[in-house]
């Protein structure tokens, strides 16, 4: 008996223990995130904008955002509530109900999990608070989010100017890695720089121009495009681009492994790989998008707002109301840009309407 | 091994007074058994009367709440099957015996497989296949155990072939006693005939064994003695060739009394 | 052979003329020769079709990326079967084991400490992760397919708590091993093929081997026989995660830098080559030569889809068709064989 109970109890200890720690590491990557914003919303008819973050683990560039917002809200003399989606539908709608509530005058937010976002517009236009959305659009709100369709082609240019400097336009081969499941921005990015790099250089023949799928990760992408070198067998100069860093990396790794890095160059997207001590010597360069710095965009639109004359709706990822310019960089202006901490202070202290494309692309 | 010769003082096995209740439900009330070596003892009860509890304590995978068991002269206590197995005591089960993916000879020989005479080797873990194999061949020709190969999986074997491989491996193991749990209850008219015929060169070979069966025709054709339990209690232990078939059912079903008084009519026993 | 009191009554069974000694590994050889054979048509029907095409498929280009890429997914389908043929059904935490000896490995490297360090932590990180999902499968009771669902959600969000990506040093001993080619083909090629061999040869003739493919196979008749489930089963897991951490250990030094979700997309591909190799699900049953075959072809996939200049998204349409053939001759095969 003793021996049936104790058991018994040992293995309800154990789904116990497995259960809290799955519990725990639950909660622990939404983080502290969730504390209401410290100013309490009075409506004393100061402006007030309510601000959601993402809180999606594996992204600090959404909480940055969140303080980027701050400080330019401060700039303004308004007042700020901020609250994390934590990556889930029930807290962004509940944090709706939180902003309507305290009676905010405008919402910016990304939600990363869009299947909520038709409920959330509802009750926003109900109370007839305008909406900023961050990279996922949603009918009736403003959309911002980085200009993909020039990210690729300004990416491609770059490339295919030094393919231009380097080589004469002699390219036996151009790699698209894509990453099909992102869809419409894969074509953006992978798609417009291979047409960029075909602008630059048009005397490289159709032919030369391969796909394969790198699913946006360094892994699937290294595991995928040794084959691609293996059936251009006698490709010698050969240009690399792709849905992101990653998925580029993978392709200039795959050629290292096969002996075929001789003459390879890539350029990226997303800017993941390009900064830190073991950037891949074939990655030329890749394209920023400053992710933490779109509240910058997000308050031009509520100045006109808080000035009373809103700037009609753009709410499609064709026609925005603010695109984010990117940034192509090569390896070595990389280098050369602060990292995002950095960059989140420098924008904070600098005059209102500067965009980090302003402080860091200039030149 | 070489010991035939028996007498009623010297037991494979002893067990007296063996008790095992679950909860309110008492399974195994008293229960007795000495069985002597060399002979082939059957075990004979209506369903529920305990026999496999019995034997489950017998073969360590029930742990009982009272009485001794004593083999070979000294007293044991089984916690575990690996317990009862290194006792000597090998269990047969009518469908848990064989690794179905595994050959004879390492079915033979599982839970316990020679390691390599090589030092080296040895201390790789690695085990003696040609040992192994050379003496599962011998054996099974001495018991008359045709199969074609010892190296072809035992998938293919039929149920008969299964049930002699399974037994076969006691005597293989060095076991003194073999308990066989419905042992022919699977098979046809043949192959039941030629399990029988095994079981009779297990007691050639001075192997004692515990034979449950429904079959009384079969019991009393191999087995030496019989012992019969009714309620959980073990009520009559009689020898083959004083009792007919019909004899040992009226013990089973309580038409003929039994040697120990029992309460015939206790309410405390739930089937 | 024998005085065949027993005749051999089922014509099913197989024969083999007058018990002469075979080779020794021939517990279900010729199962496993069929599979090896039917693997081995598949794949050379693969590469001739793609050499029809392309005569230049047959290069030292070719087999370069197909050694590459069944270099890692080897090492780890060699983990999987361990898990498979034990009888513990699947482990489907095999990325995140992976991710989190890598992990460990490039931090160790990242710390300053020698390559010497660096390999046993990733094993050993390995087998602890293998450990937790042993120790909660055995203990607990429960369905190892939905403990390591869960902690492979759980590892991968604990993860992402500590790293957004890991990189390994680039001078470092073990990144340089990652560049290199010994014998014409990839380093890391050839630390898969000693884990096929040692652990081919550890399944058939070590004790170990044997219990582990009689727990797989028949769990009661195991036990009957003495053997310590809970200890088997134990480590069954806790050896496949040895196997699991060198797999981190070589894919952190072939993979300049990995987020914590980059294992993913080995899942499909170990599951559907395991299966494909004649390992079965219910257990008991596995060849690790076979296996070997079976990822070859399965990464020869990915480059004759290359050659054949299909539209990249084919090669999982094929990897994915192929891992449901595999599973639907499983099923039949344990259809046929229950008779």
């Amino acid at each position: 008996m003793t021996h049936f109970t104790r058991g018994r109890l040992a293995r309800l200890g154990l789904v116990g223990v497995a259960a809290a720690s799955l519990l725990l590491a639950g909660c622990s990557t939404v983080g502290s995130t969730s504390d209401a914003g410290s100013s309490d919303a009075a409506d004393d008819g100061t402006f007030t904008v309510g601000f959601a973050v993402g809180g999606q683990p594996d992204a600090d560039w959404q909480d940055l955002q969140g303080d980027v917002a701050k400080g330019l809200a401060d700039q303004r003399g308004w007042d700020f509530v901020e609250l994390s989606n934590d990556n889930s539908e029930a807290t962004a709608t509940k944090n709706a109900d939180i902003f309507i509530q305290k009676g905010v005058d405008m919402v910016m937010m990304f939600n990363g999990q869009p299947s909520a976002n038709p409920v959330i517009a509802k009750k926003y236009a109900d109370a007839g608070i305008p909406v900023v959305t961050f990279d996922i659009a949603q009918p009736g709100w403003y959309f911002v989010g980085v200009d993909n369709a020039a990210a690729g082609t300004d990416g491609g240019t770059a490339l295919g100017e030094l393919a231009k400097e380097k080589w004469d336009c002699k390219v036996d081969l151009v790699i698209e890695a894509e990453g099909t499941a992102a869809g419409q921005i894969n074509t953006w990015r992978t798609g417009n720089a291979a047409d960029a790099i075909g602008t630059v250089c048009p005397d490289i023949p159709e032919e030369n121009y391969v796909k394969y799928e790198a699913d946006g990760n360094l892994t699937t992408s290294l595991a995928n495009a040794p084959g691609v070198f293996a059936a251009h067998p006698d490709a010698k100069n050969i240009l690399v681009v792709g849905l992101n860093d990653q998925a580029v990396v993978g392709a200039l790794q795959a050629a290292t492994q096969l002996g075929r890095d001789g003459s390879i160059m890539g350029w990226g997207q997303d800017g993941g790989l390009i900064t830190g001590p073991n950037v891949d010597p074939n990655l030329v360069g890749s394209v920023m998008y400053f992710l933490e710095g779109y509240p910058a965009s997000a308050f031009e639109i509520a100045d006109e707002i808080a000035a009373g004359n809103p700037p009609a709706v753009k709410d499609t990822g064709d026609d925005a109301a603010a695109s984010v310019k990117p940034c192509a960089v090569t390896a070595a202006e990389a280098a050369a840009i602060p990292d995002i901490n950095e960059r989140v202070k420098e924008l904070a202290s600098a005059p209102k309407g500067t965009s980090e494309y302003d402080l860091y692309c200039k030149s | 091994m070489s010991d035939t010769t028996s007498t009623a003082t010297d037991f494979a096995l002893s067990a007296s007074h063996i008790t095992r209740r679950y909860g309110a439900v008492v399974a195994l009330a008293d229960a007795s058994m000495q069985l002597r070596r060399g002979e082939v003892m059957g075990l004979v009860g209506d369903n529920g009367a305990g026999k496999s509890t019995f034997l489950k304590i017998l073969s360590g995978a029930v742990i009982p709440d009272g009485g001794d068991i004593v083999v070979g002269g000294s007293p044991v206590s089984f916690r575990r099957p690996s317990d009862a197995l290194e006792a000597g005591i090998e269990t047969v089960y009518q469908d848990l015996a064989l690794v179905d993916t595994m050959s004879a000879v390492q079915n033979v020989y599982l839970g316990r497989e020679e390691l390599s005479k090589n030092p080296f080797l040895r201390l790789l873990n690695v085990v003696n296949d040609g040992g192994m194999r050379k003496r599962s061949r011998e054996v099974l020709t001495e018991l008359g155990v045709g199969i074609q190969s010892v190296n072809v999986s035992v998938k293919g074997m039929s149920g008969g072939q299964r049930q002699c491989l399974a037994i076969a491996r006691a005597l293989l193991w060095g076991r003194q006693i073999v308990i066989l749990d419905e042992p022919t209850a699977a098979l046809g008219v043949r192959e039941s005939a030629q399990v029988l015929e095994l079981i009779g060169r297990l007691r050639d070979h001075g192997v004692s064994v515990i034979l449950v069966s429904h079959n009384m025709q079969q019991l009393v054709q191999v087995a030496d003695r019989v012992t019969v339990m009714r309620l959980g209690r073990t009520i009559a232990t009689r020898d083959v060739a004083d009792i007919t078939p019909e004899g040992i059912v009226g013990l089973i079903t309580g038409a003929i009394p039994a040697d120990v008084s029992t309460p015939e009519d206790s309410a405390t026993i739930v089937h | 052979m024998t005085t065949s009191l027993i005749t051999p009554a089922d014509p099913a069974a197989p024969r083999s003329p007058g018990g002469k000694t075979r080779r020794p590994d021939s517990r279900g050889l010729p199962v496993s020769a069929r599979d090896a054979l039917s693997i081995a048509g598949v794949w050379v029907a693969l590469i001739v079709a793609t050499t029809i095409v392309r005569p230049d498929f047959l290069s030292t280009q070719s087999l370069l990326a197909i050694t590459f890429t069944m270099s890692i997914t080897g090492i780890l389908a060699v983990s999987q079967a361990i898990i498979v043929i034990s009888g513990g059904l699947l482990d489907l935490s095999l990325p995140v084991s992976l991710i989190v000896s890598a992990w460990a490995t490039v931090t160790v490297l990242n710390n300053g400490l020698p390559t010497w360090v660096a390999i046993p932590v990733g094993i050993l990180t390995g087998m602890a992760w293998g450990a937790l999902n042993g120790i909660i499968v055995v203990f607990g009771k429960l369905n190892p397919i939905i403990v390591t669902l869960a902690t492979g959600f759980g590892g991968l969000a604990v993860m992402l708590i500590f790293f957004k990506s890991a990189q390994i040093p680039a001078q470092s001993d073990l990144r340089l091993y990652g560049l290199g080619r010994f014998l014409g083909l990839p380093n890391i090629f050839w630390p898969m093929v000693m884990v096929i061999v040692l652990g081919g040869l550890a399944f058939a003739y070590t004790r170990w081997g044997r219990r582990l493919i009689a727990v797989g196979g028949n769990a009661s008749a195991a036990k009957a026989r003495g053997i310590n489930l809970r200890r088997m089963r134990l480590g069954s897991f806790i050896g496949a995660g040895a196997v699991a951490g060198l797999a981190g250990v070589m894919f952190s030094a072939v993979t300049p830098s990995f987020t914590p979700a980059a294992g993913a997309s080995f899942q499909l591909i170990v599951i559907g080559a395991v299966i494909l190799a004649g390992i079965s699900l219910s257990g008991g049953k596995g060849n690790l030569l076979v296996l070997l075959l079976s990822i070859g072809f399965f990464a020869t996939i990915p480059t004759s889809i290359a050659f054949f200049g299909l539209a990249p998204a084919w090669a999982l349409v094929f990897q994915g068709a192929l891992l449901i053939i595999a599973v639907g001759i499983d099923g039949y095969r344990l259809k046929r064989t229950a008779r």
